[in-house]
C-alpha cells in the first residue's frame, strides 16, 4: 500500500511540478503570478483532444497542443500584462484573474461543459505492471514520469546552455541590467510565458490522462496544487518548483490513503503551511534580500 | 496640496451621492430581483471594505475572505438555526467566531511575505471550505443548514427591504469603522507598513500586532457581514463561500482602488452588478465580464477611485518605486 501510494504520488508530483515551472518562471521575471497559467494548461488538455480525436497520432497532437498553449501564453502576455508593467503586481494579478475567468468560461462554451475522457483517444491500454506483490506501476504513469522528466531536463538544460536561456536567466535577475546588456527583455518575457505555457500543456495531457478527465473547472484543483508547489520550493526557483511538485504530489497521495481521503485537497496545503512556518522562504528560496 | 484638497473634496461629495441614492434606492427600485440585486451589493460593499482595511491599507495579500464570511454565516446558522439562541448572540458570534479564527491563522502567517501569505491564505480556504463539507455533525455537510429563522419586526419577519437596510447599516458600519481606523494614528502606521514594514519597524510600531489588528477587525467585520447573509438567504452550504468570492472581493478592492473609502464601495457594486447588465449577452457574459476587466486593470492599473489618495503620494507610485528599488537586489529564476 506505502510504496503504490507512493508510485501514485510521485506520478501525480512530476505533473503538478511541469505545471509550478509555469508560475514560477513567470513569478521569477516579472514578480507576479499568473492565476491564468492553471487554465491555458486546462485548454492544452483540449487542444491534445481535440487533436486526438480527429486522428492525429499522440506524440504529434502533444506537440501541436505545446505549440499552441505557447502562442496563447503569448498572446495573453502581450495583451493582459505588457501594459501593466510598470503598475502594481497586484493590477497585473487582478487582470490575471480577468483572463482566467474569460478562459475558463470560454472553454465551457467552446468544448462545452461536461466531462470528456480522455484515455479512450490513447492509441494504448493502459496495463498495470506488478513491481512488488502489491504495488504496481502502470504504464501511464511511467509515460508520465518519463515525460515530464525530460521536459524538465530539457528545460534546465535550455537555461543553463543555451544564449537565449542565459538572456532569460539575466533578465530574472535583473531585467534593466538585461536591457542594457543588449538582451530585447520583451522577447525574452514572451519566451518566458511560451515555454511555461507549453510546459502547462503537457501537464494538462497527464493530468488528463491520469484522472481520464477533461473539463473545464480541472484548472482550478490543479493549479491551485501547482501554485501550492512553487510556493513549497520557494517561488522563482526551478529546481524549487520541481521539488515542491513531487512532495505535494507524494504528500496528496499518502494523506489521502492514510489520513482521509476526503481531505485530500486540504493535506497539502497543511504540509505547506507548516513548512513555511519553519521556512518562510519556502524550501529552496534564499531569504530575500532588500 | 491644493489638488489633494480638491480630491478631499470631490470624494467627499461622491460618498454623500452615493449614500443619498442607496437611502433612496428602494424607492425607486421595486422589482423584487433588483432588491435582491441591491441586497448583494450592500452585502458585498461590506466585505469588500473590510478587505480594503486588509489589504488595501496594511497591504496584506490575503485570499480567504470568503472563508470568514462563510465562517459567520455558519455560526449564525449553527447557533440560531440549529440551537435556536435570540438572533443578535448570533450575530455577534459571528463576528468573535471570524475574528478569532482569522487570528489563529494570521498569528503564525504574518511573518510571511507577500505571495507568501497568498497561498497560506487560499490554503486556510480551501481547508475551511472542506471542514464545512466533511464534519456532517457541525455543518451538515454538503446539505447545507436551512432554515434560519429570518429576524422580525413589529412582529413580521423580514422582507426584502428590510433586508437592504439591515445590511446596509452594517455595511454603513464597517465603512465608518475601517474609515476611523485608517484616518487615526492606527491607520497612518498600517499604512507605514503597507509602505516599508521594516522601516515601520524601524520607528517603533509594533508590526505584528497591528497586522493582527487590521487582520482581526477585517475578519470580524467579514463575520458580521455572513450573518446577515445567512440570515437573508436563510440557508447556508459550502459552496457558497468558495475560492471565488475571495477572488472576487479581490478584484473588487484592486478595481475600486485599494487603501481609498470609496474605492471598494464602487468596486462591489460594479462587479455584482455587471454580471447582471450583461445578462442580455446570454451565455458570452462572463467572458465578456473577464476580459472587461483585464481592460479595466490596462486602463486603470490604480483603481477606478485610485486617484483620490490619501496623504502624500500615491501609493502606486510608492510602490512602484520600491519594485523598482527591489528589483536590483531580488533574486530570480536560478
Amino acid at each position: 500500500m506505502f510504496s503504490q501510494q507512493l508510485i501514485n504520488g510521485l506520478t501525480l508530483g512530476t505533473i503538478f511540478a511541469l505545471v509550478a515551472l509555469g508560475y514560477s518562471m513567470v513569478y521569477g521575471v516579472l514578480f507576479f503570478v499568473n492565476f491564468a497559467h492553471a487554465d491555458v494548461m486546462m485548454f492544452g488538455a483540449y487542444f491534445c483532444l481535440v487533436f486526438l480525436s480527429s486522428g492525429v497520432p499522440v506524440v504529434l497532437s502533444l506537440i501541436l497542443a505545446m505549440v499552441c498553449c505557447a502562442v496563447m501564453g503569448a498572446v495573453i502576455e502581450f495583451v493582459a500584462y505588457r501594459a501593466l508593467r510598470g503598475s502594481s503586481r497586484l493590477a497585473a494579478m487582478a487582470s490575471a484573474l480577468g483572463v482566467s475567468t474569460a478562459l475558463q468560461i470560454a472553454a465551457q462554451l467552446i468544448f462545452g461543459s461536461q466531462t470528456r475522457s480522455m484515455r479512450g483517444h490513447l492509441s494504448f491500454e493502459v496495463k498495470q505492471y506488478y513491481i512488488t506483490d502489491n504495488a504496481y506501476i502502470t504504464n501511464l504513469q511511467m509515460l508520465t514520469i518519463v515525460v515530464a522528466v525530460c521536459m524538465m531536463a530539457a528545460l534546465q538544460f535550455y537555461l543553463k546552455k543555451t544564449r537565449s536561456g542565459k538572456a532569460l536567466r539575466a533578465t530574472a535577475q535583473d531585467r534593466e541590467a538585461a536591457s542594457l546588456m543588449g538582451i530585447n527583455t520583451n522577447r525574452v518575457i514572451s519566451q518566458t510565458f511560451m515555454i511555461g505555457s507549453a510546459l502547462a500543456a503537457v501537464g494538462g495531457f497527464l493530468v488528463a490522462a491520469t484522472y481520464d478527465a477533461v473539463y473545464p473547472t480541472m484548472s482550478i484543483s490543479v493549479g491551485n496544487k501547482a501554485f501550492a508547489s512553487a510556493i513549497l520550493g520557494g517561488i522563482g526557483n526551478i529546481p524549487g518548483a520541481m521539488i515542491g511538485g513531487v512532495l505535494i504530489g507524494i504528500v496528496e497521495s499518502l494523506g489521502a490513503a492514510y489520513l482521509s481521503s476526503s481531505y485530500r485537497d486540504a493535506i497539502a496545503f497543511v504540509v505547506l503551511i507548516l513548512v513555511l512556518l519553519i521556512k518562510p522562504t519556502g524550501i529552496m528560496g534564499r531569504r530575500e534580500k532588500k | 496640496m491644493k489638488e489633494k484638497l480638491k480630491n478631499i473634496k470631490k470624494e467627499k461629495l461622491f460618498g454623500i451621492l452615493v449614500l443619498l441614492f442607496a437611502l433612496t434606492a428602494p424607492l425607486f427600485i421595486t422589482k423584487a430581483y433588483n432588491v435582491h440585486l441591491l441586497v448583494l451589493c450592500a452585502i458585498y460593499v461590506g466585505l469588500a471594505t473590510s478587505m480594503n482595511l486588509i489589504l488595501g491599507y496594511t497591504g496584506l495579500f490575503t485570499l480567504c475572505h470568503a472563508a470568514f464570511f462563510g465562517m459567520g454565516a455558519y455560526t449564525t446558522a449553527i447557533l440560531v438555526g440549529k440551537f435556536g439562541l435570540p438572533i443578535w448572540t448570533g450575530f455577534v458570534c459571528s463576528g468573535f467566531i471570524a475574528a478569532l479564527f482569522g487570528l489563529l491563522i494570521a498569528w503564525p502567517s504574518l511573518r510571511l511575505r507577500g505571495d507568501y501569505l497568498a497561498i497560506v491564505t487560499l490554503g486556510f480556504g480551501q481547508i475551511v471550505r472542506l471542514i464545512e463539507l466533511n464534519e456532517q455533525w457541525l455543518t451538515n455537510g454538503a446539505m447545507g443548514i436551512t432554515a434560519i429563522p429570518k429576524p422580525k419586526w413589529f412582529g413580521q419577519s423580514f422582507g426584502k427591504v428590510q433586508f437592504y437596510y439591515l445590511a446596509l447599516v452594517i455595511a454603513l458600519l464597517i465603512i465608518f469603522i475601517v474609515y476611523r481606523i485608517a484616518h487615526t494614528r492606527i491607520g497612518r502606521a498600517l499604512i507605514a507598513i503597507r509602505e516599508d514594514d521594516r522601516a515601520a519597524m524601524a520607528i517603533g510600531i509594533n508590526v505584528r500586532s497591528y497586522k493582527m489588528l487590521a487582520f482581526g477587525v477585517g475578519c470580524f467585520t467579514a463575520g458580521l457581514m455572513g450573518s446577515v447573509y445567512a440570515h437573508y438567504i436563510s440557508f447556508v452550504a459550502p459552496d457558497q463561500y468558495t475560492f471565488q468570492i475571495s477572488v472576487n472581493i479581490f478584484i473588487m478592492v484592486v478595481l475600486g482602488g485599494m487603501g481609498t473609502t470609496m474605492g471598494p464601495v464602487i468596486g462591489a457594486c460594479l462587479l455584482t452588478l455587471l454580471p447582471e447588465v450583461l445578462r442580455f449577452i446570454g451565455d458570452w457574459r462572463m467572458l465578456i465580464y473577464g476580459l472587461l476587466l483585464v481592460v479595466c486593470m490596462i486602463f486603470r492599473p490604480q483603481g477606478i477611485m485610485g486617484s483620490f489618495q490619501i496623504g502624500g503620494t500615491s501609493i502606486w507610485t510608492t510602490i512602484r518605486r520600491r519594485i523598482e528599488r527591489g528589483k536590483h537586489s531580488r533574486k530570480g529564476v536560478e
